[in-house]
């Protein structure tokens, strides 16, 4: 099995930001409501939810949820 | 409806005469943020998105014992919404992609090393690349190679999950073993992450 040139630096990316201890999906699940609701209003996020971004920085498709609901939270429409 | 927001959760115990009513304007409000979510994206029409916040309704009632009140109510049942609605689009884009094919795509699949104008620069990544290679083979096990594989592919964890038999959890973990495993062997070699950071730092 063979790896190609960006996969490799995408994985070296990876590596370099890897830590000993990260949150799971469903943990980043349960604190991205709260920790989006800091970045709309603009506050940096509690020590508790630091590791809610460093998993967003690694999880693509937790990252994708996450653009998503910024966006419909900064919809006007919704709140109508 | 914005007046029983704020009282969703205790208007939702199956015991309270106003379950059905709270769970019918649950119902309409993620249509409408599943509307504004996947708006534009291939396969989220409206039969999809009534389905999707079917399925949501139903997730959000089991967890609704783990509602702390950390964030409003609605950005909760919207995060879970919206993680309910992508691992099925994920899903019908990744139904006919096997792992099998995966490593098929990568055995033909070799791009040749993009130069830098750097020479030292350029040095300093083939000798990082050649050591990766190397490590994958050396530290890590077939599960995790094959786990590896998949995500850099950009096969959803769901997706790998379901075809190898465990969770979208026991996938982060086997994916973060194996970074971790990699992480450890380089920093044996003497590569700090500064290291593999800055030389790959303006790389796709």
């Amino acid at each position: 099995m063979s790896y190609t040139q960006e996969q490799i630096s995408g994985l070296m990316r990876l590596i370099g930001i890897t830590r000993e201890s990260e949150i799971n999906c469903n943990e980043c699940l349960d604190h991205v409501a709260e920790f989006a609701e800091h970045e709309l209003a603009g506050k940096s996020a509690p020590e508790a939810l630091v590791a809610v971004r460093h998993h967003l920085s690694l999880c693509p498709e937790c990252k994708e949820e996450y653009d998503e609901l910024l966006n419909v939270m900064r919809s006007r429409d919704l709140s109508a | 409806m914005t007046a029983s927001i704020s009282d969703w959760p205790s208007r939702l115990s199956p015991a309270c005469s106003e379950y059905d009513a709270a769970l019918a304007e649950l119902r309409v409000f993620l249509i409408k943020g599943l509307r504004t979510g996947l708006s534009g994206r291939a396969g989220a029409d409206e039969g999809f998105i009534e389905d999707v916040a079917q399925m949501a309704l139903v997730r959000i009632l089991d967890h609704l014992p783990s509602f702390e009140g950390r964030s409003a109510f609605t950005t909760w049942t919207l995060a879970i919404a919206l993680r309910v609605a992508f691992i099925e689009l994920r899903r019908k884009h990744w139904k006919d992609v096997s792992l099998d094919e995966l490593r098929e795509r990568n055995l033909e699949h070799q791009e040749a090393t993009e130069p830098s104008p750097d020479p030292y620069e350029q040095a300093s990544r083939n000798s990082l690349l050649k050591l990766m290679h190397q490590l994958i083979q050396t530290e890590l096990t077939p599960l995790q190679r094959d786990v590896l594989l998949a995500e850099l592919n950009g096969m959803p964890q769901d997706d790998i999950a379901s075809q190898l038999g465990r969770t979208r959890n026991t996938i982060y973990k086997i994916g973060h073993d194996a970074r971790r495993s990699l992480k450890r062997a380089f920093e044996a070699a003497g590569y700090a992450s500064s290291d593999i950071l800055s030389v790959f730092a303006d790389q796709p």
